[in-house]
């Protein structure tokens, strides 16, 4: 269990607006009991049969998706089917050159550092072939390391000797914590602010 | 109880730093449970342990929901007796046109605070453990600027004709639908005065008394940072409320269409996805391990997607509900197999927006308390505590070890990384191992030591011999190239509630900028009250022993 304090609302709509709509059903068949419920009967008891039983119709005039003619292979549905993120950071780095030895050097500083959160690759995949290994797929990737990801366990910088002493022998003159109470002793009763200052 | 009070708190602040060592006890974490389930209605503070509390308390109120107007439609059905329609039945049929949502029953709603959420969570073997998390709670006193974000939706119905043509009629009176038992386009006879005309649609913004409902906007910030019982830890936090910052919700929009063009029954969606643009942000080290992203604060989904937050930021929590609320719906044109065509609109709105100016937190003139302030004393349970400081107006990133050193040190210089080999396993401790045996059972000698030889299959991890201890407060005002507003260091001051920091002698604030204006002096010595003990030895991250020295 958790327990709240003034937890986060939400607002009243939930889910996708498309499960907000009913949708068609079959009718229930009334009982006759006269003439005009009757006819009213066969006629729901007909359209049931018909929507049960007919599976083409006339005037279905969605042309669908098809190539003029001779050109083969229908035209590409791409579907989104995979993307990769990188996300972490990225440190400040210095480049220096030895005057003599004319070498190199790049100092990597983690004490300055950006947050990069990057999309590296994007996958589509034509959804007229189903999803295969020799499913025409259409890619753009990028990929360039960065120096630190997310959620890299050991993320610390070198101990600042120069700028903070060691504190072995460190001796106050007295002791550091107190304890509050919450009850027992001058101060009260659960509940009761109250209690003599001391 | 105990406690530290500053009746009239301190000036209002929109960023601050706050480091503190404190001890909770078992039992404490067990108080604030019972309490919390022995409590019949909410209160401040609910199941939350405090360890500070300022700043205003608001009321907040329960949405009431009260039936919505009645209104009707007429259903006709039809027949054919003949070559053309005639009335078969007529009837009147009352429907609701929705809920309306109102203010309701109100509540108290927290201050400020920084404190300790107990849960219990199911272990591995099924029992319940209690267990407490860092929680840090930054209530301002604005409502922020929304819309969209909640309406009162009215339901409309039109008047309904349904028959079907049979006889000589059949086939007289086509009209041509999506057909979704079929999944096709359908040519059938429809009855008179067709279509159905359904709408759901917004007939009130009530984004104001939805997100005030908890009062005015507040940084909601539930770690994952459990607070282990009875052992010292050290918090060092840092907050920036001072963002302006801007939302918008999530929108999808369903498209049915209707014959011809459409190709099968599922509708072209139209998404507009959730953004934020300059969220504040929150800096939490605990034990010196830095945190940040989920262990910070919960992610935020938002139409299922989640939200690209930095490490360190956060939202408010009407940010937040505006980001997740989900507006729009859907427009669909189908046929009714009763002989009707429906055309159906849900629309909830646009999307929602939301920003929060620049916010400082409400301190001035509301009791600022350790562990919480005297009208909250009822929450609090013994505690330990230690080492207070507090900054306003500047931040710090807790991710540097440089700077949390100024907060607190291994005494002997041993770092973390110290315990850990290059592939950042711990180190074993070979003087924690069994010794390796021969055949007959007998420990090994190494010839050369003339000690046995470890077998580090059974060896320990090398142990932090110290623990990191507190450092002089001097260091940390060193760093932050100012004096901490309030700093309680040494337990004869915190008895005393002797505030060595800058607001010691107290803080004129002025209304204006205006010098010659008017101001309130805000006192900064604390007032204290009730049994606060020394306690010794002096805290370590991980210390368990300790005992009361005087009274």
């Amino acid at each position: 269990m958790t327990a709240p304090t003034c937890p986060t609302s939400r607002n009243q709509v939930r889910g996708p607006a498309s499960e907000l709509t009913p949708r068609a059903r079959l009718p229930a068949i009334p009982t006759a009991t006269d003439l005009p419920s009757l006819i009213r009967t066969v006629n729901i008891i007909r359209d049931v049969l018909r929507q049960i039983t007919i599976n083409t119709t006339i005037n279905n005039v969605w042309p669908g998706l098809s190539p003029p003619p001779g050109r083969g292979k229908s035209y590409p549905t791409w579907f989104l089917t995979h993307i990769d993120h990188s996300i972490g950071f990225v440190f400040n780095k210095t480049r220096t050159t030895d005057a003599g030895s004319g070498q190199r050097t790049t100092d990597t500083d983690k004490e300055q550092r950006v947050y990069i959160a990057r999309t590296d690759r994007v996958e589509f995949a034509d959804g007229n072939e189903g999803t295969s290994d020799k499913t025409n797929r259409f890619i753009w990737s990028y990929k360039k390391n960065l120096d630190s990801w997310y959620g890299d366990p050991v993320r610390t910088s070198p101990f600042q000797e120069d700028f903070f002493e060691r504190i072995v022998n460190v001796k106050w003159k007295d002791y550091l914590a107190v304890e509050f109470g919450d009850g027992a002793g001058p101060g009260g009763g659960a509940g009761n602010g109250g209690g003599p200052s001391l | 109880m105990s406690y530290l009070n500053l009746p009239a708190g301190i000036p209002n602040f929109s960023k601050a730093v706050i480091s503190f060592w404190f001890r909770v006890p078992q039992q404490s974490l067990q108080d604030t449970w019972d309490i919390y389930n022995a409590e019949t209605s909410r209160s401040r503070l609910f199941g939350i342990m405090p360890l500070l509390t300022f700043g205003e308390k608001f009321e907040g109120y329960k949405i009431g929901i009260t039936p919505g107007s009645e209104s009707s439609y007429t259903h006709t059905s039809w027949f054919t007796p003949g070559s053309s329609w005639a009335v078969l039945t007529s009837e009147t049929i009352t429907y609701n046109t929705g809920a309306v949502q109102s203010q309701g029953e109100s509540f108290d709603c927290d201050p400020s605070f920084v404190g300790i959420e107990v849960r219990t969570e199911t272990a591995d073997d099924d029992t319940e453990v209690l267990k407490g998390y860092l929680k840090v709670y930054l209530q301002t006193a604005s409502n922020g600027s929304p819309s969209n974000v909640s309406q009162n939706l009215r339901l409309s119905i039109g008047d309904r004709n349904t028959g079907a043509a049979s006889g000589s009629a059949l086939g007289t009176f086509l009209e041509t639908h999506w057909d979704y038992l079929l999944d096709m386009c359908a040519m059938e006879d429809a009855a008179p005065n067709n279509p159905w005309v359904i709408t759901r649609t917004p007939s009130e913004d009530i984004s104001d008394l939805i997100l005030q409902q908890y009062g005015p906007d507040a940084f909601d910030v539930a770690t994952n940072i459990e607070v282990k019982p009875d052992v010292w830890h050290h918090v060092l936090i840092s907050f920036d409320v001072s963002a302006a910052t801007a939302v918008t919700g999530f929108r999808v929009w369903d498209e049915y269409g209707a014959c011809p063009g459409r190709s099968s029954r599922w509708p072209v969606r139209t998404e507009t996805q959730s953004t934020f643009e300059n969220p504040s942000k929150i800096w939490i080290a605990f034990d010196d391990k830095h945190y940040e992203g989920d262990d910070l604060r919960p992610p935020v989904d938002a139409g299922g997607i989640r939200l690209e937050l930095g490490p360190n930021d956060i939202l408010s929590r009407n940010s937040i509900t505006a980001a997740q609320s989900i507006n729009g719906g859907s427009h669909d044109n189908a046929w009714d197999v009763t002989g009707s065509w429906v055309q159906q609109t849900f629309d909830s709105g646009p999307p929602a927006t939301y920003s929060l100016e620049p916010v400082k937190l409400p301190a001035m003139g509301q009791p600022f308390g350790i562990p919480a302030s005297a009208d909250l004393a009822g929450k609090i349970h013994k505690v330990e505590m230690a080492e207070f400081q507090m900054w306003l107006d500047v931040t710090l990133d807790t991710y540097y070890t440089s700077k949390r050193r100024a907060f607190l040190a291994h005494p002997l210089g041993v770092e973390p990384k110290d315990l850990l080999d290059a592939d950042g396993n711990p180190i074993l401790d070979p003087s924690t191992a069994e010794p390796q045996r021969n055949s007959k059972g007998k420990p090994i000698i190494d010839s050369d030591t003339g000690r046995p030889v470890p077998d580090m299959d059974t060896a320990q991890p090398k142990k932090d011999p110290t623990g990191m201890a507190p450092v002089d407060p001097k260091k940390a005002a060193s760093m932050m190239k100012k004096q901490p507003e309030i700093l309680l260091h040494m337990s004869k001051n915190w008895k005393i509630g002797k505030n060595t920091g800058s607001y010691q002698d107290g803080v004129t604030v002025y209304d204006t900028d205006d010098p010659g204006s008017s101001s309130t002096f805000l006192p900064g010595k604390f007032e204290p009250t009730g049994d606060i003990k020394t306690w010794k030895p002096d805290p370590k991250v991980g210390e368990t022993v300790g005992k009361t020295v005087d009274s």
